[in-house]
């Protein structure tokens, strides 16, 4: 029986060295293999509800103006010139006229209007429908010209444009096939064409040779979802994938010490947080949201929990967007200090807001790194007498019992360069991101003139009145970090660098990604 | 045989109805709500409403049963997620089970048998100490740490084999180095108890008088242990391999977690977080009425392996 | 003699498990692991009084009944002997733990973070600065709390159906089986996924599902020794001069299933510690701050480059405790089967 072990055994050995070194039939082909934490829930840019559908659907779809390349003002792409109305509210756009869709059709400003409206028509329940809000109507001037029409000023416009979401789809086709089936087989401009989908395991996209900008120099690309962080790093340690994204910050640096593959760090906009109800007693009291931040060793937490990949936060608006007041955020953050910690608490319990053993959940996201954060959070607060535990929870669960205000949450939140985009959700009364039921006229006042101000100045005061009264005066959020953006590739990927909203850019005016 | 058959298969309406009710009891126990999930955390709430309502998730539980139930069987309950009907889906994700599965079980089948048979033969010997312990060892440590493991030892240390996914048909070259290390691990759970039974009947079947007797015939020792013995011993094996092949398609969901194999367990899991109510009940009803019909098969096999038994 | 120490036995089994079952929901570790403890206690207490009748009757060599048979064979047994002695002692451990280790099992140390081993921290430190021995062994507590709970419970449940099906016979049998075949052939780990996100998670729900997976097991082996047992004379006499079934049922049926109820409960629990660690991996597991081992080790094994402890630690306890469990339940049913007699 051993001999029979002996031999199977030395028969997988043997089979799986001859496989091994069977070169690969298609080795010619430039094929890049990209690994993703999570599916895509959708390619079509008008349901794409998130940055995964948006990273793959960048690559399809074409946008009029581009913020690709980090750009913090808009670039052409589709449109190749536009103008904006003294009283900013016309845009005209020119678009290009050498442009073809994957099957063929030329872009014309039909496609454009009917994107737009597609995404704006409530049927289609678009989850990017609310940043396009503020347009009354879009009409077209011949092939080439669209123009929109606004109710009122609204400066995130171009973000809202340049957004993967609003990729540019082909009207005719779409209408033959409808929305649901183009969803499953998506026909955009961009330097790929979109080859097939095989749901949890791959999206398979194909070089197209007549793009506008320059003929990728890519022939194919894969997109593999691979659900877990360590097996990430194994596959790109082992070249199963040419770039990784989400690593864990210990394999991150691992792999960095190691030297064997490329490991870029960028900045990133995607923050973590944790909030308070706004109304819900004891969370309520000011003095508890304080005594919570005195609790909590928050600077050394973040450093041994995100090892890194993270900076400390104290803004809602990351350092390098407008209007730049990180000095003053930094100046009302609250030091760890045991002492003042008690003495808040205890002034709670005295005047009977707070008792002693009260229960409470902290409740978060299946994100590891804030599962670490609440825990710090609750078992620092159980020396207090305050005995809180963490509920991580899937999406779909978590949302409607933050919409119900939970009391205690951590959650995070990932955008475009604007300040619009960090504050108006989260803040402003009436939104449904608004999980700590924040309500103050003032502020929603200040959000409202932020979005219909045209200048930056002018906006940018709106925004450090609503982050230093939110933030610094009610500690409504004690914001914890700002995730830095890694991405590690082979040494044969040349020209890639990744972007702060975790997309993959491989084309564009200034790059062209290639495989050696 | 044909009446036993029938009789089996009608057990499978009220089974459909049972299970079915609890599923759906489940699904509306779950506080989440599938048309937040599906359109994400930028969803107005007007979007949300309009979706709850393409998707009848607003209307009484009753109607939303009987509608799920009756496009179930018409074959046009569609996957939210998918966007596909639901049958459809579970089949296309059948395939990478069934070829992890079923290689898993033949390695397993391959080295437990053989292994249980010398065991219960030189009982107390080393050979038995030894594989028995190995055997435990495979229903003793978690299957994600082996899985991980066996990821970094072979697709980190060694660079032999691809750590993780699905590299199309097993036929193929790629699609075989991409099945070797799953299959391993899911074999090594199923190993155990097949030659945990498969060394207790026999050792049971070694003490019958018939075997002394053969024995006694002066029948050869091999021909005693593999023609007498083994073959009164295949009922028990059969049962507990018919139990394993049932329980394949659901029960791999670690494996295919952690090698991110896009199977019909993960499937099923991906479906419950992502609340995407109709995969769910489709899936859970399609499994159940596999489990059912493997099990039946596994016995009519009874009837080839021992024609004493009769059905009634 | 021995059939009256078994029947006690047997009844402070159930009353303790049934005193864990209302209190363990509550999910206060201190009272799932006093309520081990004093069960524990007293199933020492029965053992050692068992082996030293046990070495009574050896020494005068007459054996009385299989009960006896069976502990001499079990004591011969090493393998089941020493996985016995890892389990009180495991157990014993979990329940001292925080007699035996000066860490708080929560409490981080952000200046001494993935840390190897050294005399203040036995077993080093994890990834947020917490000592993995102090982890380890309220993980032990917790996995063998849940564990025990969920099986006796589920041995219960079984337990009554099968009584049920198989006294009764008839229609009672007909529709106890087919529901249980139904409930069969639902995939649990799915079931028990659906029922974690419906519910959420927290201890008393993991027990709730995890003690209604293996029922069908349970049922079978019970209402197939009772459907023999009834047959014996000897209760056929009970009938006859009206004895109530209930009265039955306990003195006369129990005592004689109470072997492979054992033989079945002991495998199960390895197979449920299994199964929570893997809820763990999903994320769908003992919550934190609670210390769990399946949470410590699908957390260590990300940290397989940095620090091997945080994953072999708790990796190789769960393998402790679910082989010991196994052997255990091994050498119960090897030395229940008579035919093994050499």
């Amino acid at each position: 029986m051993k001999n029979v072990f002996i031999v199977a055994g030395l028969a997988i050995f043997l089979s799986m060295g001859i496989i091994h070194h069977i070169p690969c039939a298609e080795a010619k082909e430039k094929v890049l293999r990209i690994g993703m934490a999570k599916e895509p829930a959708k390619l079509n840019p008008v349901f794409i509800p998130g940055i995964y559908g948006e990273a793959v659907a960048g690559n399809i779809f074409d946008t009029l103006v581009s913020y690709k390349e980090n750009a913090s003002m808009p670039t052409p792409l589709l449109a190749s010139k536009w103008e904006i109305s003294e009283d900013g509210k016309e845009y005209t756009f020119h678009l290009r006229e050498d442009v073809k869709f994957h099957n063929n059709e030329k872009l014309t400003a039909k496609d454009v209007k009917f994107t737009l409206e597609a995404i704006m028509d409530t049927a289609n329940a678009s989850p990017s429908k609310e940043f396009f809000e503020p347009v009354e109507r879009i009409e077209t001037d011949g092939d080439f010209i669209i123009k929109l029409h606004l109710k009122n000023p609204y400066a995130p416009l171009m973000l809202a444009l340049g957004s993967h979401t609003a990729g540019i789809m082909p009207a005719d086709h779409v209408k033959q096939v409808g929305m649901d089936a183009f969803d499953s087989h998506p026909v955009g401009t961009g330097p790929f064409i979109f080859v097939e989908w095989l749901p949890d395991e791959r999206i398979v996209l194909k070089k197209n040779p007549g793009y506008f900008l320059a003929e990728p120099a890519i022939d194919k690309v894969i997109f593999r979802p691979i659900p877990k962080p360590e097996v990430m790093a194994a596959e790109i340690e082992s070249g199963g994938i040419d770039i990784a994204q989400n690593l864990l910050p210990q394999d991150i640096s691992r792999l960095e010490k190691e030297g064997n593959l490329n490991v870029m760090t960028i900045a990133g906009l995607g923050n973590s947080y944790l909030g308070f109800s706004y109304k819900k007693a004891p969370f309520s009291d000011p003095r508890f949201r304080k005594a919570v931040y005195h609790a909590v060793p928050f600077d050394a937490a973040i450093k041994g929990i995100w090892k890194g990949v993270g900076e400390r936060s104290y803004s809602w608006i990351p350092d390098g967007v407008f209007p730049f007041d990180t000095e003053y955020m930094k100046s009302r953050a609250l030091p760890h200090d045991k002492e003042k910690a008690e003495e808040y608490f205890n002034e709670l319990k005295k005047e009977g807001i707070l008792q002693d053993g009260f229960e409470f959940s902290i409740y978060t996201s299946q994100n590891p790194h804030r599962v670490k954060i609440a825990t710090v959070v609750a078992t620092e607060l159980r020396k207090y007498g305050l005995k809180a535990k963490v509920e991580s929870l899937e999406w779909g669960t978590l949302f409607p019992i933050l919409k119900n205000d939970s009391g205690c949450y951590i959650m995070g939140w990932g955008s475009v360069p604007d300040p619009d985009r960090w504050t108006y959700k989260i803040f402003h009364s009436g939104s449904t991101m608004n999980f700590s039921k924040y309500e103050l006229p003032e502020i929603d006042e200040a959000l409202d003139l932020g979005r219909s101000l045209v200048s930056s100045k002018q906006r940018g005061e709106q925004y450090i009145k609503v982050m230093r009264k939110a933030l610094g005066e009610d500690y409504i959020h004690i914001p914890l970090v700002f995730k830095s953006v890694t991405v590690v590739t082979g040494k044969n990927i040349e020209g890639f660098t990744p972007s702060p909203q975790d997309y993959f850019h491989l084309v564009t005016e200034k790059r062209n990604v290639t495989v050696n | 045989m044909l009446n036993y058959t029938i009789r089996r298969l009608l057990l499978l309406i009220p089974l459909l109805f049972f299970i079915s009710v609890m599923i759906f009891g489940i699904l509306k126990l779950t506080p989440g709500d599938p048309a937040v999930v599906l359109l994400g955390e930028r969803a107005t709430e007007e979007a949300l409403e309009l979706t709850r309502e393409k998707y009848a998730l607003n209307s009484p539980f009753y109607v939303q049963y009987v509608k799920m139930m009756g496009n179930f069987f018409t074959g046009e309950l569609k996957s939210i997620y998918y966007k596909e009907n639901v049958i459809m889906v579970v089949l296309k994700k059948m395939i990478p089970t069934l070829e992890l599965g079923l290689t898993a079980l033949m390695l397993a089948i391959a080295v437990s048998i053989p292994a249980g048979i010398i065991s219960s033969v030189k009982r107390n010997s080393i050979f038995d100490y030894t594989s028995m312990t190995t055997a435990l060892f495979g229903i003793s440590i978690p299957v994600f740490f082996t899985g991980i493991l066996l990821i970094y030892l072979f697709a980190v240390k060694l660079k032999v084999l691809p750590a993780s996914g699905y590299g199309g048909s097993m036929f193929t070259i790629e699609g075989l180095r991409h099945l070797v290390m799953p299959a391993f691990v899911l074999s090594f759970t199923m190993m155990a108890s097949t030659t945990r039974i498969t060394r207790s009947s026999m050792l049971d079947l070694l003490q019958e008088d018939y075997i002394r007797t053969a024995r006694a015939k002066g029948v050869k020792e091999n021909q005693v242990i593999l023609k007498h013995a083994f073959k009164n011993a295949l009922m028990p094996i059969a049962t507990n391999v018919g139990n394993q092949i049932a329980r394949l398609f659901a029960g791999a969901v670690l494996t295919e977690t952690v090698f991110a194999w896009p199977g019909v367990g993960r499937l099923a899991v991906n479906a419950i977080f992502r609340r995407d109510e109709p995969l769910v009940f489709g899936c859970v009803l399609i499994l159940s009425v596999i489990y059912v019909v493997v099990n039946l098969m596994v016995d009519l096999f009874y009837g080839i392996i021992n024609p004493r038994i009769r059905y009634e | 003699m021995n059939n009256i120490l078994k029947i006690k036995t047997f009844y402070l089994f159930i009353i303790s498990a049934l005193l864990l079952a209302v209190i363990s929901p509550k999910a206060e570790i201190d009272y799932i692991s006093y309520g081990i403890f004093a069960l524990l206690t007293l199933i020492i207490l029965l053992i050692s009084l068992a082996i030293y009748r046990h070495k009574k009757i050896n020494a005068t060599t007459i054996i009385k009944g299989t009960g006896e048979l069976v502990w001499r064979r079990l004591a011969k047994n090493r393998t089941a002997t020493a996985s016995m002695i890892i389990l009180i002692l495991l157990s014993f451990l979990a329940i001292l733990a925080p007699f035996i280790t000066p860490h708080d099992p929560l409490e981080t140390d952000w200046g001494a973070l993935s840390q190897g081993i050294s005399s203040s921290h036995w077993l080093g430190t994890d990834d947020m600065g917490r000592d993995i021995f102090a982890r380890n062994l309220f993980g032990i507590r917790v996995a063998m709390g849940i564990g025990v709970t969920a099986v006796v419970l589920n041995t219960l449940i079984g337990t009554l159906l099968g009584l049920l099906a198989g006294y009764y016979g008839g229609k009672t049998d007909n529709v106890i089986m087919r529901l249980l075949e139904i409930w069969n052939a639902i995939p649990f780990i799915l079931l028990a996924i659906a029922v974690m996100a419906a519910l959420g998670t927290g201890i008393g729900k993991l027990i709730l599902i995890v003690s209604l997976s293996n029922l069908m097991a349970f049922a079978r082996i019970i209402r197939g020794s009772v459907m023999t047992v009834r047959e014996f004379d000897y209760v056929a006499a009970a009938k006859v001069i009206g004895i109530k079934d209930f009265h039955i049922i306990i003195r006369h049926i129990i005592p004689n299933c109470i072997s492979p109820i054992l033989v079945l409960a002991s495998l199960s629990i390895g197979e449920t510690i299994l199964v929570i660690a893997g809820l763990s991996f999903l994320g769908l597991g003992i919550q934190p701050p609670m210390p769990s081992l399946g949470g410590m080790l699908s957390n260590g094994q990300q940290f397989l480059h940095e620090n091997l402890l945080m994953s072999i630690v708790p990796g190789v306890t769960i393998l402790l405790i679910v082989l010991s469990f196994n052997l255990f339940g091994d050498g119960v049913r090897d030395a229940l089967d008579s035919r093994l007699e050499s």
